[in-house]
């Protein structure tokens, strides 16, 4: 029974406070994920990259992710003088577009033949356990786990290609939705972003110590709707919640908790280990680590800000101060017995205050804090 | 005459024996056998000679019939305990083992016929008996409760298994007892890996203990894995699997209604976490009569034992607002 008892309320007092700079600093002093995540970045031991040479291997899966950068900036930046003209540029376009095709095809082929069939409670049991039982890294984890949100979009993606043909991409440029995640474009995965914004959170976080069985029915299903790293398609979800089958809903939302569990925690070792030297992350990993945990308002371009300086680092200390509040005060094996790993009332919380009862985020404001 | 009646009466059926000794394995048939265990009632010398592997399996299909019903009448055990002094007697060394164990686990028994079975079972172990090892780990497992030795003991059975072929149960049970240290050491890895195969391998009944274990480690991270095979286990009637599941059901799955059905089966066997349960139960369903009446029932049982009123104290601290608007009712 000690899942059940030690699932434990958040306690606002344990939250990083940004309201003013000494709010900040007592908040942070006793934090020891902080200290060692802020010293990470500036001794340049976690670096955030786009150049992909230098990303850790273990820790990165560029290939299943969106480009941060539309195809038009990439092939202007390689060859300037190409943006004069018009129906070379769109040629290079299409060719860069039907490229990037064939390679996710290629790559999701890849990870259907070789991934490992494991379940987030598995690896999570594993994980849990003095010494684990066996070794896994991140890119595993997040791997899998995308093949998963792909494979559910796999048999509408081919009813529209028997339907369109070549018009596809043009269609998931206007309608994001309908397409597969890596091929979005940056226009897209704006439209796609501002329904998984901060603002849509069903959670509010003041309902403590709840299981996903806690939640009503719609709830569940509002709830599933608003999380990008939801791998069932909309259509069943809304299916289930007609029909009133809430356990299955239920068991879905389970799933992506300790998913985002295992990814964090797995990131969390990755950048803590001292055998290590240099963790660098890459930016379409950083944006879809926000995206996952809905770090972001309504309205901010999360590729725009992941090129600029300012908002490259607000996003870091988004993520920062998410993995600093969530694995405060806990051991190597202990991640269980502070939250109770069904215990959904933390889930996309980020771990922030902006003034006494308010939960926000970090902006460019606060930027002078860190 | 008298006896043979009740021999006739109290005595399994033909049919029940040939089931078992067609799920042992064995060449023997009740045919041969019946009129054995009549002699062996009643007393009698047996017509013809037999030899004490065949008085070991009647004490064998005895067990099963015991296993079967959950109930042994007193003159089937006289019986059964007669059937292993005859094997013993004829020479054979699982009979032997056996009744040392038996002899040995009781605590009625003098000490000079225990040291006599140890000095057996020793010059059995030494011999390298396959059984005895078995037999020595559950003196460790459940009488000195040297769970280090047990394991040692119970892995030695283990690795030499495949020299013999032995009823399934018995490795099933030396298996679950080693699964079962190893998840008092903390080696959840290994003792899943153990449960699993021993549900594999024995019948339900045979591996409740396994099933519930299992239902333990999957508890925090698969707790829908683990409703399903505590559900299992109540179906065998596993006391401890009620309250578990009533918990469960009541703190993770906020099912109250079943919760509350659980907790009624478990306060059949007056397990006082099933009241603490069902208690908090009908006060969120509102069912402050069923709330009253089971405080009350509380009150009485808190009496039985000194780990009870600790644990009735505790809950009543823990509730004392909800059992104040109960008492003003």
């Amino acid at each position: 029974m000690s899942r059940l008892i030690l699932i434990r309320p958040i306690h606002h007092s344990s939250l990083i406070n940004l309201e003013t700079q000494n709010a900040f600093m007592k908040s942070t002093a006793t934090n020891k994920v902080f200290h060692i995540l802020k010293d990470a970045i500036r001794s340049n031991k976690l670096i955030f990259t786009d150049d992909l040479a230098k990303i850790s291997r273990g820790l990165n899966s560029p290939d299943t992710l969106p480009l941060t950068l539309s195809s038009k900036q990439i092939i202007c930046k390689g060859d300037p003088q190409v943006s004069s003209h018009f129906f070379k540029l769109w040629y290079r376009i299409l060719k860069f577009q039907t490229n990037r095709l064939k390679t996710t095809i290629k790559t999701f082929y890849r990870l259907q033949k070789t991934s490992k069939p494991l379940k987030n409670a598995k690896i999570l049991q594993a994980l849990d356990l003095p010494t684990p039982a066996f070794q896994i890294s991140r890119r595993e984890v997040v791997e899998s786990h995308r093949l998963r949100i792909v494979k559910s979009k796999l048999p509408q993606l081919l009813l529209l290609t028997l339907i369109f043909e070549e018009m596809i991409i043009p269609i998931f440029h206007f309608f994001p939705k309908l397409g597969i995640r890596p091929l979005l474009t940056t226009r897209a995965l704006r439209q796609l972003s501002k329904s998984y914004s901060f603002e849509k959170r069903v959670i509010k976080n003041d309902n403590f110590a709840m299981s996903p069985y806690h939640l009503k029915t719609g709830e569940l299903e509002a709830l599933l709707k608003t999380l990008f790293s939801c791998p069932v398609p909309n259509w069943r979800i809304t299916l289930w919640s007609k029909l009133n089958i809430k356990w299955r809903l239920a068991e879905v939302l389970t799933d992506i908790h300790q998913f985002l569990i295992v990814d964090d925690w797995l990131l969390l070792k990755d950048i803590t280990n001292e055998s290590k030297e240099i963790s660098s992350i890459s930016f379409n990993e950083l944006v879809n680590f926000v995206l996952e945990r809905q770090l972001f308002y309504n309205g901010e371009d999360l590729n725009a800000m992941v090129h600029s300086e300012d908002g490259r680092n607000v996003l870091i200390w988004r993520l920062i101060c998410y993995l600093s509040f969530k694995f405060d005060q806990v051991g190597s094996s202990s991640f269980t017995e502070k939250w109770g790993v069904n215990n959904v009332s933390i889930l996309n919380f980020p771990g922030t205050k902006i003034s006494t009862d308010k939960i926000g985020l970090v902006t460019k404001q606060h930027l002078k804090y860190f | 005459m008298d006896q043979v009646m009740t021999f006739k009466y109290i005595f399994p059926s033909k049919r029940v024996i040939n089931k078992i000794l067609f799920q042992l394995d064995t060449p023997l048939t009740s045919k041969y056998l019946l009129p054995l265990y009549e002699d062996v009632f009643l007393g009698r010398r047996p017509s013809r000679k037999v030899s004490g592997d065949v008085y070991y399996m009647m004490s064998e299909v005895l067990r099963k019939v015991k296993d079967r019903n959950r109930y042994e009448p007193m003159e089937l055990a006289k019986l059964r305990k007669d059937l292993l002094f005859l094997s013993s007697l004829n020479g054979c060394n699982d009979g032997i083992a056996k009744l040392c164990y038996d002899i040995i686990k009781e605590d009625n028994e003098s000490t000079d016929n225990k040291t006599k079975s140890k000095d057996l079972l020793l010059q059995l172990v030494k011999h390298g008996h396959l059984l005895s090892f078995k037999l020595v780990g559950d003196i460790y497992f459940y009488k000195t409760q040297e769970f280090d030795e047990a394991k040692r003991w119970y892995s030695k059975f283990v690795e030499n298994y495949k020299d013999r072929i032995f009823d399934n149960e018995v490795l099933g049970n030396a298996a679950e007892n080693l699964g079962i240290i190893s998840f008092h050491d903390g080696d959840f890895e290994l003792a899943e890996r153990i449960f699993l195969k021993v549900i594999k391998m024995v019948p339900k009944a045979q591996c409740v203990r396994s099933i519930f274990y299992l239902s333990q480690i999957y508890i925090k991270y698969d707790p829908l894995k683990s409703k399903i095979l505590l559900e299992s286990c109540c179906s065998e009637g596993f006391k401890e699997s009620f309250k578990e599941i009533g918990y469960l059901e009541m703190r993770y799955f906020e099912n109250f209604e079943r919760a509350m059905d659980w907790f009624k089966i478990g306060m059949e066997s007056f397990d006082i976490e099933c009241f603490f349960g069902y208690f908090d139960c009908s006060y969120r369903l509102q069912k402050f009569e069923q709330a009253s009446h089971c405080y009350k029932s509380m009150l009485k049982l808190s009496n039985a034992s000194t780990n009870y009123k600790n644990l009735f104290d505790l809950f009543v601290n823990n509730r004392r607002s909800e059992i104040k608007q109960l008492m003003t009712m």
